[in-house]
């Protein structure tokens, strides 16, 4: 069980989180809905320690965490895939996911199993991570926090710029690494889409949660209600 | 069948292609190493120079062009070597040669006391805190009276042996220096740490998600390079004999240092070694031309940034796909 306890987060003198708070169970899928600049981004950064918290604004399996560093979180369990991809230029994608999987834990994923899973990342693994189409760079960097062994996925804009076909491949991938019992923290634009993917729900607005529930029993009037604040 | 691509060629063909730069390299080494039977002292002088420049323009590459260490104090590592070489010889009456790993040993050591403080800061004020700190080693070495205060010290044991041991010794010691450099700059980005340095320097918020220490990357970096510019520094000073603090802390250590890395190629590995031979041979012709020397040389330097950022070695990779040292790879998009 992950969850964050009525925090507060700022950069610098902004405050972007008031008192939010949230959880995910093990295994669980859950959408962080909301318009851009409604702090979205922010939670998942002040889960995984690049935003600082209180030591008890973050809790995992009943102990405090908060405030530590990004590789300690990994090493707890937790990764993030950064918006916009932000893979390695200057790396091939095979030393992409090496890097990851040098600092990450051991467990199923394995960069074999990757390259297994997915024929068309080993075809262009000796390539620069940059030289791909946006598709197959959002699946190299989903698989780069995957190599990692997390037990909860953090996933910011997945995706943002993608082609309807390439999202479907990139909820495909992560279906299957949900299928091994991963929980997954889902921040979607696309509102049917982020509802379909999971089981709850929360929708944020202006640093706090303005509506939360079962994705299933959604309602979409609420859910543009809390959307868009009107 | 999807892995037939990715399967290399067969093994022959490895196997001639890697003899052959394996051949030439030993050749070179073994052409280097016999020089002192068949070259000047003048000769061994240069090289002395040249091997020492190249290590510490190498590892002030690693810190600017992989670690974004911009440093600016640069010749504190210089002097911090050569001192630790002169007094420990001095005052051990020592064989100068065994006490180059007393010299490593302590410029190692300063690294790591320095990065305490030096750590603190980043990017301009980074750069600059690393030149104050030079220029108060500058200081404190000018009123140490027991490391010869303003006029500093001679290497006593170096008078001991013969002429030609002595060249011929710094001139192996500086050979060792310079390939030294260059095996550990490609040994550390071939590794780990060079993996986890250039996603630092591609994407920090990236590399950090990725569980990248991005300051135990750092800190590795600094130690090595800290390390061999005082190793250098210590051999250049036994060429010249005498280390006064003035000359030993001079910011013009720093200077040919980042005009070196910058027109070879800064964050390349080849671009050391080419900015070496190029900044050798325009000494070597123009230098009689006194202040119009230095003049052209700043010019060189600003027209190579404006002209070719990537300096001389990207302009030679653009034309001819060569991978000298089998790192080269792509800056990063701005």
């Amino acid at each position: 069980m992950l969850s964050i306890e009525s925090v507060d987060a700022y950069y610098g003198l902004f405050q972007a989180l008031f008192g939010l708070s949230f959880s995910i169970s093990p295994g669980e899928t859950v959408a962080l809905i909301g318009s851009n600049g409604a702090g979205k981004s922010t939670l998942l950064k002040t889960i995984v320690g690049a935003v600082r918290v209180r030591r008890d604004g973050v809790r995992l399996d009943g102990r405090d965490v908060g405030g530590d560093t990004e590789p300690q979180q990994l090493a707890r369990g937790i990764a993030l895939v950064p918006e916009g991809r932000r893979l390695f230029g200057s790396l091939t994608v095979l030393e992409n996911l090496q890097l990851a999987a040098r600092n990450g834990r051991a467990g199923p994923w394995t960069i074999p199993r990757l390259m297994q899973e997915f024929p068309v990342m080993k075809e262009f693994q000796h390539r620069p991570s940059t030289a791909l189409s946006g598709g197959q760079q959002q699946l190299v960097a989903i698989s780069r926090a995957l190599v990692c062994n997390p037990n909860y996925l953090l996933c910011d804009e997945i995706s943002l710029g993608l082609s309807p076909l390439a999202v479907n491949d990139v909820y495909g991938l992560l279906s299957r690494a949900r299928g091994d019992g991963l929980a997954v923290v889902l921040v979607e634009q696309n509102v049917t889409r982020a509802l379909a993917e999971s089981g709850r729900f929360y929708c944020i607005q202006k640093g706090r949660v303005a509506l939360s529930g079962k994705s299933a029993d959604a309602d979409h009037a609420a859910v543009a209600q809390a959307y868009f604040g009107m | 069948m999807s892995d037939t691509p990715t399967i290399m060629p067969a093994a022959p063909n490895v196997l001639r292609t890697a003899m052959l730069p394996l051949t030439m390299a030993l050749i070179g080494c073994a052409v280097l190493v016999a020089l002192p039977w068949y070259a000047s002292f003048a000769t061994q002088r240069l090289l002395v120079e040249g091997f020492t420049v190249f290590a510490i323009a190498m590892a002030w590459n690693l810190l600017a062009g992989y670690g974004g260490l911009v440093v600016v104090g640069h010749q504190m590592f210089v002097g911090v070597g050569a001192y630790a070489l002169f007094a420990s010889s001095n005052w051990l009456g020592l064989n100068p040669w065994l006490c180059l790993p007393v010299a490593a040993l302590v410029s190692a050591l300063f690294s790591l006391i320095s990065s305490v403080p030096m750590f603190r800061l980043s990017g301009a004020h980074f750069a600059v805190g690393t030149w104050v700190l030079a220029e108060m080693l500058h200081i404190l070495t000018l009123n140490t009276s027991w490391l010869g205060a303003g006029a500093g010290m001679p290497l006593e044991a170096l008078g001991d042996f013969d002429r030609w041991t002595r060249n011929a010794g710094v001139y192996w010691a500086a050979l060792a220096v310079g390939l030294g450099a260059l095996a550990i700059a490609t040994t550390v980005l071939h590794g780990p740490l060079g993996l986890a340095l250039m996603s630092v320097r591609d994407n920090e918020a990236a590399a950090l998600a990725s569980g990248v220490s991005v300051r135990r990357a750092k800190l590795s970096l600094w130690l090595i390079s800290g390390t061999m510019t005082g190793l250098a520094g210590a051999v250049s000073y036994m060429n010249t004999l005498q280390v006064t603090p003035d000359a030993t802390f001079s910011l013009n250590w720093t200077a040919i240092a980042i005009f070196t890395a910058v027109l070879g190629g800064i964050g390349t590995l080849e671009g050391p070694l080419v900015g070496t031979v190029l900044y050798f041979l325009l000494r070597e012709v123009f230098a009689d031309y006194g202040a119009w020397y230095l003049i052209g040389l700043g010019m060189l330097a600003i027209a190579t940034m404006v002209v070719a950022p990537g300096g001389a070695w990207s302009l030679i990779a653009r034309r001819w796909p060569i991978d000298l040292l089998g790192v080269r790879r792509s800056m990063p998009p701005l």
